[in-house]
């Protein structure tokens, strides 16, 4: 019953907010690719994104969204159309373009970004603020995620419920069955001060533990924390015999404003804390930061530590930051660094910190640091040089390179590509009493081929890598790094074998001396990308006998039920090295059972979780 | 026609090259002019890239990277097995059975990670240091320190962490524990240095190609070391 009552109070809120709020209801999201990572609550796209809603039409490239705060950024040859007419207007509006665009909450409120010689805001500039702290997740980290879903369009509701269609989830980075129809559920953590269970697991060393999410959305204070309970001794298990683990970040806004952010740690197992204090402001002409880190453990002294940090945002080519460290004691460093943009495509950095460390050793460094980076259409240019001083001990450290990159050269319709890239190194440092110096310089060549099909529906991968190095202290080496790849897919079973061969060659007087290593894989996969995937690999070492044979297999089982494994077999052992195996079971999208063997570490867990 | 040209190619160089295994070319009027050396035993590629240090748990690797996330990798083909939705990290070591992380830059905390599932089990203040790379020397973690640019031996069940050594001006890639003494790369350089725990260089070696990070040591002594681009090189020193 009380459910139903909150159930109806909220969509009483949310249509009383869509009939007063006058914009379109909801947002369409298309493009050749979305991802949405679980575990962030974030949604990648890439590719020709179209979002049509709240009296606009926007086209980009990509898409970096939050989907927990509806809080999002459209980049990359972005085109703005007002669809939404007032009354008896016939005025057709133009495309307008821009950098980007972000856009936060349901309705949205927009603000557009162009980079010129200066960034210039458009729409609602109070979100300037959102937008200069939103973080943008690249979908190489997103997939990192236990669980993803890829799809290519989706949209938000009245109710702020994300919807998409034709979805492909993918756990543990493998594709599983895929859903015609999925939502987002942002329901789970919602905007108001609330405690939610979050998993409880169980080890057979750690023993029980049982995980709340705490978020706070008080006027006064804002934050999202963990708070994790365990229980060891009643399991009869070494260690802690129980204890709470408290953490997580928070912030104090006045006037809508952040005034402060924190970090706060409590461990009372360890008996330890840590918390640390932000404040950061943001001027016309320049920025600050100023951080308090206070952190302690029984038996440990409280270690105080204050950084202090002053931007400012341009002068002339340059734009030069200062940091200031203290510990209220007797350590401080003081930092500068400067970004210097030369010209449109080369960017210098110079940079300059001295570290003064007292207590129970002490230290004293200066370090200079230094860098130049070019890119062209042709190549790739970075330079270092980096000098430490170290003024007790009194030695130097020094370095010097160059490395210059060609970009990829393809011959034969893009089925061989070259990569060269060349360097040269210079560094000086203590050796004992001593300084030793060392030149090196190296070239290396890469050549390799996406596939060259052969008779028969064989594939042929061969890649072959030539790395020569002078060096004066350590003579002139050659490597050459050479493998070779034959696949033949059938449906979806596809069986290969891979040869390598890695050689090392050094030239002393007329003779050359040098050794080789050699090693071969038989590979057989089976995969079926919504369902299932196998691959049994046969490993065999430098004399060509069988090493190992490992089974990586992972399958989507009815009533949302995963299962994987992992097998590894040693062959001189004649024992299986490794054998891990996982379950995954999901309950009405709302709870996630997880469990798991490891023969190698002779533990087992089981955890509950809310999705 | 393309085809079986390139196929031609391909195999004319895997025969001349096959032709030289182990020790080839030896000087027969002066066998002593052998030079021990690094020597390269395999180069494995992985589907993982960038910044981050390995470790290594008795049977697979574990690669912790600076844009999030904890993975374990098989050490012979470099395999995915499975990983972790973590926050960003520069170092990660295997400790009593459980995966050690820190951050680096900015932060006096390390995460304690259950291998097997993924979840955190304990974040451990550091207090002064701020571990950047990590180590296991018997029963202490051998913390690189950001702050100071120092080797600390850090003592999780008390927090004593005494300093062995500092190490101003490097870029460190990665650090792990090998003979006795402690290995670091240095990613300005793309160099191995090995240092004594009393902080004495005892050898520099050259990486075998450049754009090195993380490195790590088998129970053979084999080290692997982990190149930007997410080849391994499976290498031995003399």
């Amino acid at each position: 019953m009380e459910k139903f009552t909150k159930f109806l109070c909220l969509k009483l809120v949310l249509l009383s907010l869509a009939l007063f709020s006058g914009a379109e209801e909801t947002l369409r999201f298309k493009g050749d690719y979305f991802l949405f990572s679980d575990d962030h609550s974030y949604i990648y796209g890439g590719g020709n994104i179209l979002l049509k809603g709240g009296g606009r039409q926007i086209k980009g490239d990509v898409l970096y969204m939050d989907a927990r705060s509806l809080t999002g950024v459209i980049y990359g040859d972005v085109r703005v159309l007002e669809t939404a007419k007032k009354k008896n207007e016939d005025k057709k509006y133009e495309e307008k373009k821009y950098d980007a665009v972000f856009f936060k909450g349901m309705p949205p409120r927009w603000l557009t970004v162009s980079y010129t010689d200066e960034i210039t805001f458009g729409g609602e500039t109070a979100l300037k603020g959102f937008f200069m702290n939103f973080e943008k997740k690249p979908p190489e980290f997103l997939k990192n995620s236990s669980l993803y879903f890829e799809f290519r369009e989706f949209r938000i509701d009245k109710n702020q419920k994300i919807r998409a269609r034709i979805v492909v989830p993918y756990m543990m980075g493998l594709p599983t069955v895929p859903l015609k129809r999925f939502t987002v559920n942002r329901g789970e953590w919602e905007e108001k001060t609330m405690v939610a269970f979050h998993n409880v697991n169980y080890t057979g060393v750690y023993g029980l533990s049982l995980s709340f999410f705490l978020r706070m959305r008080e006027k006064w204070q804002k934050g999202d924390y963990d708070i994790k309970f365990y229980e060891r001794k009643l399991f009869k298990l070494d260690g802690v015999k129980r204890g709470v683990l408290f953490s997580g970040k928070g912030g104090v806004p006045v006037k809508k404003k952040e005034l402060l952010d924190y970090t706060v740690l409590l461990n009372s197992g360890e008996q330890s804390f840590n918390l640390r204090v932000n404040h950061r402001g943001d001027f016309k002409y320049f920025s600050y930061s100023l951080s308090q880190n206070i952190s302690g453990r029984e038996n440990q002294p409280t270690f105080l530590e204050f950084v202090s940090n002053i931007t400012i945002k341009k002068l002339f080519i340059f734009v030069p930051g200062f940091t200031f460290t203290h510990d209220w004691k007797e350590s401080y460093s003081y930092k500068v660094s400067t970004p210097l943009k030369v010209w449109k495509k080369l960017n210098l950095n110079v940079g300059w910190q001295r570290k003064i460390l007292a207590g129970t050793y002490r230290s004293d460094t200066s370090d200079f640091s230094t860098s130049l980076n070019f890119d062209s259409k042709i190549f790739r240019f970075s330079s270092n040089y980096n000098f430490s001083r170290n003024l007790v001990e009194a030695y130097v450290r020094k370095n010097f390179s160059v490395n210059l990159y060609l970009k990829p050269v393809r011959f034969l319709e893009d089925n061989v590509v070259f990569d060269i890239s060349s360097y040269y190194m210079f560094s000086s440092l203590p050796y004992g009493d001593q300084t030793r110096d060392r030149n090196a310089q190296g070239l290396n060549v890469t050549v390799y081929s996406e596939g060259v099909s052969m008779p028969l529906g064989f594939q042929l991968v061969p890649s072959f890598t030539f790395n020569h190095l002078w060096d004066d202290q350590q003579e002139n080496f050659t490597d050459f790094n050479y493998s070779v790849a034959l696949l033949k897919p059938v449906g979806k079973f596809t069986a290969s074998v891979a040869y390598s061969l890695a050689s090392r060659y050094r030239a002393e007087n007329f003779w050359i001396e040098g050794n080789s290593r050699q090693n071969m894989n038989l590979n057989f996969e089976i995969k079926d990308k919504e369902r299932y995937s196998f691959l049994l690999r046969f490993y065999y070492d430098n004399a060509l006998a069988l090493e190992n044979i490992s089974l990586t297999g992972k399958v989507g089982l009815p009533f949302d039920l995963t299962f994987s494994s992992f097998l590894l077999y040693y062959s001189e052992d004649k024992k299986f090295r490794t054998v891990e195996v996982f379950i995954e079971k999901a309950f009405k999208k709302k709870i996630r059972i997880q469990g798991g063997y490891s023969l190698a570490l002779k533990r087992f867990f089981i955890k509950f979780l809310t999705m | 026609m393309r085809s079986i040209s390139v196929f031609t190619i391909v195999f004319s160089l895997f025969i001349l090259l096959g032709s030289c295994k182990d020790i080839a070319f030896n000087n027969p009027l002066d066998p002593d002019a052998s030079k021990e050396v690094l020597q390269i035993i395999r180069v494995m590629e992985t589907s993982l890239s960038g910044q981050g240090d390995l470790a290594f748990d008795g049977e697979k690797f574990w690669k912790i990277s600076i844009y999030g996330g904890l993975t374990a990798i098989d050490r012979e083909s470099g395999t995915v097995i499975r990983s972790f939705s973590t926050e960003p990290g520069t170092g990660v070591a295997f400790f009593r059975n459980e995966l050690y992380v820190c951050r680096g830059e900015g932060e006096n905390i390390l995460h304690v990670i259950d291998p097997l599932s993924g979840d955190i089990l304990d974040r451990v203040s550091t207090s002064g240091i701020y571990p950047g790379f990590l180590a296991v020397s018997g029963d202490r973690l051998i913390i690189y320190d950001v702050r100071s640019s120092g080797i600390f031996e850090y003592d999780p069940g008390t927090g004593n962490a005494p300093r062995l050594f500092e190490i101003p001006g490097m870029n460190v890639g990665g650090m792990e524990i090998y003979k006795g003494g402690l290995l670091i790369s240095d990613m300005n350089t793309d160099t191995i240095y090995r240092f004594s725990l009393s902080g004495a260089v005892q050898d520099v070696f050259s990486a075998p190609a450049a754009g090195m990070g993380g490195l790590t040591v088998d129970n053979n002594d084999y080290i692997y070391l982990f190149m930007l681009d997410g080849k391994i090189y499976k290498v031995s020193l003399p």
